[in-house]
């Protein structure tokens, strides 16, 4: 056993981390792991959401959310399948909507490079009441 | 090829705020649910075959990228919970 499996597991038997952060820990050691010269890619997108939602007389919601990376290729490669004019009326219509996203760009050897560099991504939006997580493991 | 294998089995675990301390576990067998859906599927391959005919979409291709989304589905896990009540489902 290696010295941050240690740690997450002395952690864990503290109660310092629940046992469901103790294994997503556990997993993104398991990416680390075989990269110790080179980097291994990420095999799954996090999105965690949690919302207090008190003041509407609801408890707390928490979303917790795993995809695999693979089905991120896999929809990017569907979309590579939309014709040509139907994927320039998607980019009118995203183009009024307020968003600048040129769908014809969007290539499954282009996501490859992105996915690349999305390892080192983490977004945390935090705010009073609401946070959100997304990041690669 | 074992990447490319569909996933076999959805663990749905549910767990009611008034009993924190007892969750149910079911076990959903998609094999069954991809064995019923076989002959649908057979049923409606000319028609799909026919639309890629008319939309210029190569069909094997199409029929590839479907595989491959299906089969990506295996590792996703989500999991809810609002109120105390707790729905967590992952596939494998």
């Amino acid at each position: 056993m290696n010295e941050n499996r240690r740690q997450i597991l002395e952690m864990l038997s503290t109660g310092k981390v629940t046992a469901e952060e103790a294994e997503r820990l556990l997993s993104a050691v398991e990416v680390e792991e075989p990269a110790s010269g080179t980097r291994a890619k990420p095999k799954y997108l996090r999105v965690m959401v949690e919302a207090d939602a008190s003041d509407h007389g609801h408890g707390a919601t928490k979303v917790n959310i795993r995809v695999p990376m693979q089905l991120l290729r896999a929809g990017v490669k569907l979309a590579s399948l939309i014709p040509i004019q139907a994927r320039h009326h998607l980019n009118d219509e995203l183009r009024k909507q307020g968003l600048e996203i040129d769908l014809t760009q969007i290539k499954p050897e282009n996501l490859e490079e992105l996915i690349e560099h999305v390892n080192d991504l983490t977004v945390d939006v935090d705010d009073a009441k609401n946070k959100v997580r997304i990041f690669c493991e | 090829m074992s990447a490319f294998s569909l996933p076999l089995l959805a663990k749905i675990e549910i767990r009611h705020h008034h009993h924190r301390h007892r969750a149910w576990n079911l076990w959903f067998p998609l094999f069954v649910l991809w064995l019923l859906c076989l002959p649908i599927v057979l049923v409606l391959l000319p028609i799909f075959f026919l639309g890629c005919l008319v939309t210029w979409i190569d069909p094997f291709r199409a029929l590839g990228i479907f595989w491959e989304i299906l089969s990506a589905l295996k590792g996703m896990h989500f999991e809810i919970e609002h109120s105390g009540n707790h729905v967590r489902v992952r596939l494998q």
